[in-house]
């Protein structure tokens, strides 16, 4: 595989897999998509994806949207490829900053998302190991409690306060620079 | 694209619906305040914040502060101004800086030295030495073994390092200025990135043993020094000096503790004071960049005889990385 000529490759790229999600909702991907996931790339180096991979933890609406993901950006790897084979610093880096600035604006409306939606693609994300996707969804989180203080991140986040008065006045005690 | 599909607002939990460690992705992208802040949340957030494992994830280095050792009290980690400051309040409130959980009372036991977060302690009243390797941290300690009467007195014996003539310098054909065949007497020694050093009297050579390679070289120091004035600091490169700055009080003796995160501490007393009195010790930080010398103001106990950087956080105890 690793020594495969170009034609190969091609052949590679065009090979299709099929996922299938909790609800039995059948994925048609090609190869080249599906392997942004390190799971689904182990497994179809294992040689165990015949008959579908079945991802028990995944919904089919999480899915569509991963699948989503990891179309734009297995288009965006192959573009990256192609650029640094012919290489010219310049144009490698105007053609990158396009496609980079796309890639963000894709991003962006990918997050477009409800809370829990959020959290099921982390957690699609973490089993499906794609790492570019986990990094954004976790910056998403992260930027959202960003300069919010306890209560407002309870608000957002749908949580209780579970603290005893005595333990949220010692934590305020304890990192009261936060607040200040 | 944005996909707003309607969803029936959960009942309210007491935790998000991620397992620790995605919680810990998250966490590790906000910065100190924001975590704190995040931890008086609620008692899940809480828990994955104060755990050890998370506070290490935290990037090193960091200069956290310094210890001071007054000799018949308990250390305590006093925390810079700069940006690690919110940091090592963290740390200072998530850490036992009054090692109770050492075995006697902890007034028992002096610093002797600190590295990567862990302090080394001697026990006051115990001979031959009783030492202990402690992380405050993680409120553990290990004790060092005893060191065989006859290791210890060699390893008070001065060492002596030959040096081949050719030796490690990068690039050069000659020997270093000065060179011969005499056994060299090694300088104090540093330790810094998991390496110890020793510098030779009067050559710019240093011996350098890599703790984790277990091999030694010797290299020529990099001309960049910090170098006293009269009445100033300045860095000079090449022995060229390039910058000074002066001192902020020229009443006062100054002492560099250590160095870490591009900062010095310096340690000032009185130039002059009664000798029935205990001099009160004043606390500078120099940022080598910029040279600016800024004050520490920190209430400290009078009488007190060392000063250490905690620089670090430390790593588990457990590994066996000595």
């Amino acid at each position: 595989m690793a020594s495969a000529g170009s034609g190969d490759e091609k052949a590679a790229a065009a090979a299709m897999i099929t996922l299938i999600s909790s609800d039995n909702e059948k994925f048609e991907v090609t190869e080249a998509t599906a392997t942004l996931s390190q799971t689904i790339r182990h497994m179809i180096e294992d040689g165990c994806t015949d008959g579908g991979v079945p991802l028990p933890n995944v919904t089919s609406k999480i899915l569509a949207r991963v699948i989503e993901y990891c179309k734009k950006h297995a288009t965006a790897a192959a573009g990256e490829e192609g650029s640094s084979s012919s290489f010219s610093d310049a144009a490698f880096l105007e053609v990158d900053r396009a496609f980079l600035e796309e890639l963000e604006e894709f991003d962006d409306a990918f997050l477009e998302v409800d809370r829990a939606t959020l959290f099921d693609l982390i957690l699609a994300a973490n089993y499906l190991d794609i790492k570019g996707l986990l990094n954004l969804t976790c910056q998403k989180v992260a930027d959202s409690v960003k300069g919010k203080t306890p209560e407002q991140i309870r608000e957002m986040y749908n949580i209780v306060n579970d603290l005893t008065p005595e333990e949220e006045a010692e934590i305020r005690r304890e990192t009261q620079w936060a607040f200040e | 694209m944005a996909e707003q599909a309607p969803r029936i607002s959960a009942a309210p939990a007491t935790r998000l619906p991620l397992p620790n460690e995605l919680q810990e992705e998250i966490f590790d992208l906000l910065d100190a305040a924001d975590v704190a802040k995040a931890a008086a949340a609620c008692t899940s957030f809480r828990k994955i914040i104060v755990a050890p494992s998370f506070l290490r994830r935290l990037p090193p280095p960091r200069l956290l502060g310094f210890l001071e050792d007054e000799g018949h009290s308990t250390p305590c980690l006093h925390s810079f101004h700069h940006n690690s400051a919110p940091v090592a309040r963290f740390v200072a409130g998530a850490a036992d800086f009054a090692l109770s959980f050492l075995p006697d009372h902890p007034n028992l036991w002096r610093i002797r030295d600190a590295s990567d977060g862990r302090i080394l302690l001697s026990h006051a009243s115990r001979r031959p030495w009783d030492l202990v390797v402690c992380d405050p941290l993680h409120r553990s300690y290990v004790r060092v073994p005893q060191i065989p009467d006859h290791v210890a007195a060699g390893a008070r014996r001065p060492l002596l390092v030959r040096l081949p003539r050719s030796g490690g310098r990068r690039g050069g054909t000659t020997a270093p200025g000065g060179l011969d065949d005499a056994p060299r007497r090694l300088s104090y020694r540093y330790y810094a990135h998991g390496c110890f050093y020793w510098t030779f009297w009067g050559l710019d050579t240093a011996l350098m043993l890599d703790m984790r390679e277990m091999n030694f070289s010797i290299f020529q120091l990099p001309r960049v020094i910090v170098t006293w004035q009269d009445n100033g600091v300045g860095a000079a490169a090449d022995w060229n000096l390039t910058r000074t700055t002066p001192l902020p009080d020229d009443s006062l003796k100054y002492k560099i503790v250590g160095a870490a995160d591009g900062y010095l501490l310096l340690q000032a007393f009185p130039k002059h004071f009664a000798s029935q009195q205990t001099p009160q010790a004043r606390y500078f930080t120099l940022k080598l960049e910029t040279l600016l010398i800024e004050e520490l103001f920190v209430s400290l106990n009078k009488g007190v005889r060392n000063t250490y950087l905690y620089v670090n956080f430390p790593p588990p105890l457990a590994l066996p990385s000595i």
